[in-house]
């Protein structure tokens, strides 16, 4: 049986793994890093360089080093997240012709599915590399939240990379999915996701196969990257005035020091004591350049990072509202991300649940084992070698999927929480004599008026038979496939011809734009 | 990949019965079984009727018949997991437990079902009794597109229910689309739903 890899493709790293004769190896770069920094570096040449690569390479070419690229793909360009994103990062955020983002490097335009592509395609040849042949099946993993737009774009851009989808999972889902918790039991879960730059806390309720997630918070401006930024400003205030103006306008002195404060902070989960040294980081007043040199204990770091702990628990207190839960309820903890590795992250989160963690499974690589575990059982089922057995795994859609009627209002035609695949038919009627067009506007979210949830697009259904109000009828089939992607298909009632539907108004490339781009970059005749 | 032949004539069987089965047949539970069999039962079915227990299989239409028992098992279960839906369920159907169920299931699903709780939802949005015959007014109303009819109805029933925030919420939307209206001439795209 060929091999299927599971990626967690995260925002500041991401982790490939796969099953070999029932264990899980988690996939080694050149260097032997297990974690890939989620970095797309582009030279003038647009040659691409991904992962500890082209993070160094962030230094020398930052308008050309594309990261937290995942904070941007199947948004708007006017979403809060892009909006923001375009103040705050080095590369140029331009609008592309769905009204998605993209971004320009070196005067080339590309697509966020691309970007994300180009770190798949990466992980694809880690494990090629790996296993000494080729790998064209995954599964991929995204956070709970995502909606219909995000999941079908992480899609695209694994089949703009080669890949065949197997599946995309809920990365809480897949975390619980490798420390095989469920099985038998009925309980619920918890999975306190740290990561880089995200933080996520997840309640699930698992019975035997069925991973139904309950409720999710989270804050998407909360990480390590947050805590190595205190942690910096702590040791910035050492320095003299002078000084600190200096490592504040040079973004490389500023990159020496945040790597410094990341180290003391990895040293600080094993040892009481850090000791930091930069070399050159400033100047005197005579021009030489002076090293930085400081020290801090485990109590001092506590002390600097506990306001930022503390705001994961009021994100944790909202998540266990919503799932009408208290802590005392949940009956495994799951920890996801290299943060949680953290003592004193540690700690807290089992003064919070009042319970230790599970343990065994490495918090940065836990969703990319669960997610080899799946793309293992699915494999095994498409070849036909275990068919039928193994885990089953039986996901929830994320959102509620409704359709636009007048007044702003939204009617709700597939609950969350509904396990996938799933899907529900609506009987559509013209209201006005020769009408030759309907508009379906569908939304994702929970709220009753429009404009409160995400509007997944327009569907337009056109060439009706022109006739009284009221006399032609429309069915519109709402599916929602095992991935948690929406399709509408329609067909009108009395001839049971297929009416044609158009989407509009959707960030997503379309398929052939997919195929297009697949061709174009080729990754089909890299490597194997 | 194959099917088994069992297997096969499994799905084929449940699948030319769906339109006859009732949620609880078809979870194979005695008719108003409690909830807490439900998710047993549910379960069960997956790991007969999952879509992914097929996964390998290359046969379109085949393909088709499981994810329309699994779509109708999975209906199955968000009525019967659901206390008050499974409540109104077991009333529609008849249910005596340990009797056989009523036959007409064709009109009892999960859709009929929530649209009366969501009705009955809105019905709470109002306490008094005279309010609530005038607010069911702007409701129908509401569905005909007829502001004014809507504006009319829920400033009578304010009168009754001075202090009540739903219907001056609906009241100022409902002004809203009245002045929009007004400005739009005939919109091609207006889409009734049946």
């Amino acid at each position: 049986m060929p091999y299927a890899i599971g990626i967690d493709l995260g925002t500041s790293n991401s982790v490939v793994s796969v099953i070999r004769d029932g264990t899980a190896y988690v996939i080694p770069d050149e260097e032997g890093n297990r974690t890939h920094p989620s970095v797309v570096s582009f030279g003038h040449g647009q040659n691409a360089i991904v992962g500890n690569q082209a993070l160094r390479q962030m230094v020398f070419n930052p308008q050309g080093s594309v990261y937290s690229s995942k904070r941007l793909i199947g948004r708007g360009i006017d979403s809060e997240e892009v909006v923001r994103a375009r103040h705050s990062v080095p590369y140029e955020i331009v609008a592309g012709e769905h009204s998605d983002p993209r971004i320009r490097v070196h005067d080339r335009v590309h697509t966020l599915q691309e970007i994300g592509a180009h770190i798949l395609r990466y992980l694809k040849g880690l494990a090629e590399a790996y296993l000494d042949e080729p790998v064209q099946h995954a599964v991929i993993t995204v956070p709970a939240y995502f909606n219909d737009n995000q999941r079908q774009a992480t899609r695209d851009a694994g089949q703009i990379a080669g890949l065949e989808v197997l599946r995309i999972i809920n990365e809480p889902t897949a975390a619980a999915l490798a420390y095989g918790l469920g099985q038998a039991k009925n309980e619920f879960v918890s999975v306190y996701d740290l990561g880089g730059g995200t933080f996520d806390i997840s309640v699930l309720h698992i019975m035997g196969d069925v991973f139904e997630v309950v409720s999710t918070a989270g804050d998407t401006y909360l990480g390590g990257d947050d805590f190595d930024h205190v942690l910096m400003e702590f040791l910035l205030a050492q320095l003299n005035e002078e000084q600190q103006r200096q490592v504040r306008r040079s973004p490389s002195s500023r990159l020496k020091l945040k790597r410094a404060a990341e180290q003391a902070k990895k040293d600080l989960s094993r040892d009481e004591e850090a000791t930091i040294h930069v070399d050159a980081l400033v100047r005197d007043e005579r021009g030489f350049e002076q090293p930085f040199d400081s020290s801090l204990t485990r109590i001092q770091y506590n002390q600097i990072v506990f306001p930022l702990v503390k705001r994961t628990f009021e994100v944790c207190d909202e998540a266990l509202t919503a799932a009408k839960r208290e802590p005392g309820d949940i009956g495994a903890l799951v920890l996801v991300g290299g943060m949680t590795r953290s003592p004193i992250i540690q700690e807290a989160v089992e003064n919070y649940f009042g319970r230790v963690p599970e343990l065994g499974v490495n918090p940065d690589e836990v969703v990319s084992v669960g997610a080899a575990i799946q793309a293992d059982t699915l494999m095994s089922s498409l070849t036909g070698g275990t068919a039928g057995s193994g885990t089953l795994l039986i996901d929830v859609t994320p959102q509620s999927l409704g359709v636009g009627t007048v007044g702003g209002f939204v009617e709700r035609l597939i609950e969350r929480n509904s396990a996938i695949p799933t899907g529900t038919e609506k009987v559509f009627t013209t209201s006005v004599d020769a009408q030759t067009e309907v508009k379906i506007e569908v939304y994702q979210g929970e709220s009753r008026m429009a404009g409160d949830n995400e509007k997944l697009g327009e569907f337009i259904l056109e060439g009706l038979r022109p006739a009284p109000r009221g006399d032609v009828k429309i069915t519109v089939y709402f599916d929602i496939d095992g991935d948690g992607i929406v399709s509408v298909t329609a067909e009108e009632g009395e001839t049971g011809l297929a009416a044609s539907i158009r989407l509009e108004a959707s960030t997503g490339l379309t398929s052939e734009e997919v195929e297009d781009l697949r061709t174009e970059l080729d990754f089909d005749n890299v490597g194997f | 990949m194959e099917v088994d032949l069992r297997r096969r004539v499994e799905v084929e069987t449940v699948h030319s019965l769906l339109e006859d089965m009732d949620y609880y047949r078809l979870l194979r539970l005695k008719p108003g079984a409690p909830v807490m069999e439900v998710e047993r039962a549910f379960s069960d079915q997956s790991q007969t009727f999952h879509p992914d227990r097929f996964y390998g299989v290359r046969d379109p239409k085949f393909t088709r018949m499981v994810t329309a028992v699994f779509k109708k098992v999975s209906e199955a279960y968000q009525v019967l997991k659901d206390p008050e839906l499974k409540r109104m369920y077991d009333k529609k159907l008849g249910v005596v437990p340990g009797s056989d169920s009523a036959s007409d299931v064709r009109s009892v699903n999960k859709a009929a079902l929530e649209k009366e709780r969501d009705r009955s939802e809105l019905d709470d949005a109002v306490t008094d009794k005279r309010a609530r015959k005038y607010y069911e007014l702007a409701l129908i109303a509401r569905n005909n597109e007829d502001w004014n009819g809507v504006v009319m109805n829920i400033q009578f029933a304010l009168n009754y229910e001075p202090e009540n925030d739903n219907l001056k919420t609906e009241l100022k939307r409902a002004r809203g689309y009245m002045n929009e209206k007004k400005k739009k001439n005939q919109n091609p795209y207006k889409i009734k739903i049946v």
